[in-house]
């Protein structure tokens, strides 16, 4: 994996110039290039150039405090049903490099945000409740980034386990395509984190997610974790149409358990690539080679092309059997798809978009 | 104000500019009038642009100010933005590159001339000048796009002319341009190299629906789906009343019919005949059933 310790330009919100964690990303960079200060956020991004490739826009750095609604309802979209999971924009831009990756077509600013101000994420989430005793929020900060690429310089993952410790009510999601566990290691457990680890056949992995960490670095540190008492889920997103795919995934979902239990797990997603206009527009700018475009792509309620169904249906039935085939418990569910591919895959849709819940009380995540 | 001559190579960007404004309808085109087809003209139009007018109907900038304001000046005021075609685009950007290299303002040109943005824009202009002639006519004549002509020369690097010309053969320019973006996201397929391609493409019969070939080439197993159920719809021979109608991307499982009728009676008169006659129908395999459907196409390719 890419040691993400280096960038061209740093700019700082003058208001957080001598924050706790501005002065730490700033000792632990040894940053000798250019610090500027900037008043607004939207200033800045209007006064620079728009950014194509996801590896320029990881060259500046912005420590910025958090902008909108910290705790958002992850985006579902129409006619898909969506998995009821919460997201935090802690950081907004990823320098792992995945040429599928959703956020070429979303971010246009010219850097990558880490909002700093972690006390306001954590006072808000103090006040969020739940409902119901049975109910539990899940959340990650894996939408807009990746949790923890950037985690040896914020500490933030330090930060969160320390606050969900003892808050039963939420499962906190740490997302990632990196080994960067070395802060998780330090704490134990204490019930209620996920690793979340991004999965895909290395002969995928080595072409599409150049600067991620191997697949055999993501298992062992899959592992170490599961000795520490986390528990993992995993990712299978997104699945590619490539040639073999059934031996393909069958071979890492083996590799997989041969290294950690099927009680290790504490959710599995699935999800097809998909793409809007904007991505593949990128797509073919940024990763001209990765033949990601050129399969048999339908246009879908959402606006989002995938895989023609029948398509989509054989990949996901792949992964599910070669998952079954380990334990035929497996806590599967699909992402943003829609209710007729829910049924032909996993024999049934969770009813609505915010009853996913069913998936984790089965697996006594919920009790 | 002192006025200076622009240096000679600008001449031939603005013969093509003026091209445009005798075509213009705008009215402020007007101030134009005057200098067409008259000779040895001058007119100041803004504080910093003097436009000459010489005895070929060429126009000349001449200016001290800068050079980007002018443009932005001469093309928001004068030209049929529409007009620009992507082979002016180019030769306007030569020209600002002459005189300016601030990189803001030449991205601001950039999407005043509605080229693409940014480094896009930049490795698109750079890239320019080893597109092949053909392409680069075919952009002149606005016959294809220029991201389409960008990605094709990229996918396609050499000896691409003959492809190109047939591609282009009797089609509009949207057209032109799916048949590019299908051509090199086909050729992009693991199995199917831009060599491959490029000889199955000049296989092809003369006459040939290109586009649609081009698209059930890409589409092969949806193309196949849909020549299924309606061969399978045509074979039920439903009365003039009742027309079934699918999804035609299949994402839904569930299909409409549509039933003419006049009143209740009407209507439970023409569901009982349609029973009768759908009764008297093979209906195996039933491939209304779309995962029956599915099943047939996917049996032997499932996997690429
Ligand atoms: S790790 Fe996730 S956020 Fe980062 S580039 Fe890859 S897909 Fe995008």
């Amino acid at each position: 994996m890419k040691n993400n310790t280096s960038f061209n330009h740093i700019y700082i919100e003058s208001h957080l110039m001598e924050h706790p964690k501005t002065k730490l990303i700033l000792e632990r960079l040894q940053h000798t290039g250019e610090i500027s200060q900037f008043d607004n956020i939207h200033t800045l991004i209007k006064s620079s150039h728009q950014v194509y490739h996801p590896s320029d826009r990881s060259k500046n750095l912005v420590l910025s405090s958090i902008r909108g609604e910290i705790l958002r309802k992850c985006p579902g979209t129409h006619g898909h049903i969506c998995c009821n999971y919460h997201v935090i924009n802690q950081y907004i831009g990823c320098p792992v490099n995945c040429a599928y990756c959703i956020l070429q077509g979303y971010l246009n600013q010219p850097f990558t945000i880490i909002n700093v101000d972690i006390e306001n994420i954590l006072e808000t989430l103090s006040t969020v409740s739940v409902k119901n005793q049975n109910e539990i929020l899940r959340i990650g900060t894996g939408e807009l980034g990746d949790s923890l690429v950037y985690d040896h310089l914020t500490d933030f993952s330090l930060d969160f386990i320390q606050f969900f410790k003892n808050r039963r009510e939420f499962m906190f999601e740490f997302k990632t395509k990196t080994n960067n566990i070395d802060n998780l290691l330090k704490e134990p457990n204490p019930g209620n984190i996920v690793i979340g680890f991004s999965m895909n056949p290395e002969s995928l992995t080595v072409k599409l997610e150049s600067d991620a960490a191997t697949i055999d670095e993501r298992i062992n540190a899959a592992s170490l974790l599961v000795e520490k008492g986390y528990k993992i889920s995993l990712h299978f997103d997104p699945i590619l149409n490539i040639p073999n795919f059934r031996d393909e995934y069958n071979s890492l979902i083996q590799k997989i358990f041969s290294r950690i239990s099927h009680n290790d797990i504490a959710w599995i997603s699935m999800g097809t690539f998909r793409y809007t206009n904007d991505l593949k527009s990128m797509i073919e700018y940024n990763y001209p080679e990765s033949g990601l475009l050129s399969d048999d792509f339908v246009l879908t309620a959402d606006g989002k092309y995938r895989y023609f169904r029948p398509v989509r249906t054989a990949l996901y039935k792949a992964v599910k059997e070669s998952l079954t085939a380990i334990n035929p418990d497996m806590p599967m569910y699909l992402c943003m798809e829609s209710p007729e591919v829910w049924r032909s895959v996993l024999g049934t849709t969770p009813g609505c978009s915010a009853k996913m819940d069913f998936l984790f009380k089965k697996r006594g995540i919920i009790k | 104000m002192t006025v200076s001559m622009v240096n000679k190579t600008s001449k031939h960007i603005f013969s093509s500019l003026f091209e445009l404004i005798k075509d213009n309808d705008n009215n402020t085109s007007e101030i134009f009038h005057p200098l067409i087809n008259t000779t040895g003209f001058a007119f100041i139009i803004h504080d910093a642009i003097i436009i000459l007018s010489d005895s070929q109907s060429d126009v000349i900038m001449a200016t001290d100010g800068d050079i980007y304001l002018q443009y932005e000046y001469f093309i928001t005021n004068f030209i049929n933005k529409n007009k620009i075609d992507f082979y002016t685009a180019k030769l306007i950007i030569d020209d600002f590159l002459h005189y300016n290299n601030d990189e803001k303002k030449l991205f601001k040109l950039f999407s005043l001339l509605s080229w693409p943005g940014s480094k896009k824009g930049l490795d698109i202009y750079h890239e320019f000048s080893n597109f092949s002639t053909v392409l680069i006519s075919l952009i002149k004549s606005k016959k294809i796009g220029i991201n389409e002509s960008f990605y094709f020369h990229n996918t396609f690097k050499n000896n691409y002319d003959e492809l190109l010309t047939l591609l282009t053969r009797n089609s509009t320019y949207s057209e032109s341009n799916i048949r590019i973006r299908l051509t090199f996201e086909i050729s992009g397929n693991n199995n199917q190299n831009a060599l491959w391609f490029y000889q199955k493409l000049l296989d092809i019969k003369p006459g040939l629906d290109i586009t649609n070939y081009l698209y059930s080439l890409k589409h092969e197993r949806l193309i196949r789906s849909r020549l299924e159920i309606t061969k399978y719809i045509k074979e039920l021979q439903l009365p003039d009343y009742a027309t079934i109608v699918y999804d035609a991307n299949f994402e839904k499982t569930n299909h409409t019919m549509n039933i003419t009728f006049s009143n209740i009676d009407d209507l439970k008169s023409k569901i009982s005949s349609l029973n009768t006659h759908l009764s008297s129908k093979k209906n195996e395999p039933d491939f209304l059933n779309v995962e029956t459907l599915f099943n047939s196409i996917m049996d032997s390719d499932c996997e690429k």
